[in-house]
């Protein structure tokens, strides 16, 4: 059966479950108007179709939160390129580093790695650390 | 035994008060008789008000009794549709704090309101999923590529802005980037106006300020505007998660008053 509507628990309530290729997606009730109430078929399969391809472009989203705080690493130490500043080598190596990892980092767990927080949100992975 | 008392003035037997007839008793006054207080202290039971029957809303010729400043205090009233009243008009309201795929509002949109004010929070319920919204007409969802949306976040912890999303067909508006799942610090908190969604002649537009903290427990400062290129009229709007749930949602929408 692809689609089930699953019995209430205690932390569960109204829910529904969309199996596709295999994978069963579970999926909270829709808050319509006001009433909590289980999701039909055709929305479940809409639901679980979106819940598949978000999970799937997850890698693509690391990649791009990766760029976007390189970016930002890299706008940060510009200002040493002007004629009027000597850009120190170990800066100009790291500024290559930070260019050169989506080159050098290409799966996911790598990806991880590179935007592990500490419980500050603080980025913990050395290679954004300036020298 | 009937009688009639005929006096010109009635005083108490002794000392400054007495009482008329007993509890159960009735005392009627006819029609064409003029009982005038004006110059008196009248005090009034309570029941006088919370023993109506009470109205849940209120018709442009509705009275309410006020006394007239501008003619010596006297008694006059004034009707419901010269009240001056609060802009905003409280149509709906949503809350579950039960995991929900998306909150749904249907025919929040009439002709009484041109434009309209949503205001709310939103948690989720995993790291990293952002929130969008997709408009209803009559038919049900729009699904199709007409939704235009930008916004930009400032963050709390960079002084550079350069974080934008943004898109010129996109099926829903994305209203965040990545959230945090922690209830306490809430991953989206909002205002949006939405801009005259029932014309048919006319783009509907949003615009959004809202405070957002990122999967990486960073709090931004988010403005953002959006347009729903294809004219139709829009009844409704519904708000979900990309991926996953809300784990919680208080949302209120408001039409705002013309004058």
């Amino acid at each position: 059966m692809t689609y089930k509507i699953l019995p209430n628990t205690e932390t569960q309530i109204k829910y529904v479950s969309y199996t596709i290729s295999g994978v069963k997606y579970e999926i909270a009730p829709s808050l319509e108007n006001g009433v909590l109430r289980h999701l039909t078929e055709e929305e479940a399969l809409a639901k679980a179709t979106q819940q598949k391809t978000w999970i799937e472009e997850s890698a693509t989203r690391k990649l791009a939160e990766i760029k976007q705080i390189r970016l930002q690493k890299l706008e940060e130490t510009d200002y040493l390129a002007n004629s009027d500043v000597t850009m120190p080598d170990n800066v100009k190596t790291w500024r290559q580093t930070l260019r050169d990892l989506p080159a050098n980092h290409t799966d996911e767990a790598a990806y991880n790695a590179l935007l592990a927080r500490d419980s500050d949100g603080n980025l913990t992975n050395s290679i954004w650390s300036k020298p | 035994m009937s009688s009639e008392i005929k006096a010109d003035k009635w005083s108490p037997a002794s000392g400054t008060s007495a009482t008329i007839g007993d509890s159960g008793d009735t005392y009627t006054v006819p029609s064409g008789v003029t009982l005038n207080t004006s110059s008196a202290t009248l005090t009034l039971p309570s029941s006088v008000v919370t023993g109506q029957t009470a109205i849940t809303s209120l018709a442009d010729t509705d009275k309410f009794l006020v006394s007239d400043a501008s003619d010596s205090g006297n008694l006059k009233y004034v009707e419901n549709q010269y009240l001056g009243g609060g802009s905003l008009n409280f149509i709906t309201s949503n809350f579950s704090s039960s995991n929900h795929s998306e909150v749904v509002f249907d025919n929040c949109f009439t002709s009484s309101y041109v434009n309209y004010f949503i205001i709310g929070d939103i948690s989720i319920t995993n790291s990293g999923d952002t929130v969008r919204a997709r408009l209803k007409n009559s038919g049900g969802q729009l699904t199709g590529s007409q939704y235009v949306y930008r916004f930009q976040r400032y963050s709390s912890d960079s002084n550079t802005s350069t974080n934008n999303t943004r898109a010129t067909g996109d099926s829903y508006f994305q209203l965040t980037e990545g959230l945090n799942d922690n209830s306490a610090r809430v991953g989206y908190t909002f205002k949006i106006y939405i801009f005259d969604p029932l014309s048919t002649s006319k783009r509907m537009g949003l615009r959004q300020e809202s405070v957002t903290v990122n999967n990486s427990a960073v709090m931004d400062s988010v403005s953002g505007a959006g347009q729903y290129k294809d004219q139709t009229a829009i009844t409704g709007i519904l708000f979900y998660p990309s991926g996953n749930n809300f784990s919680n949602s208080n949302i209120r929408i408001y039409g705002i008053s013309n004058s």
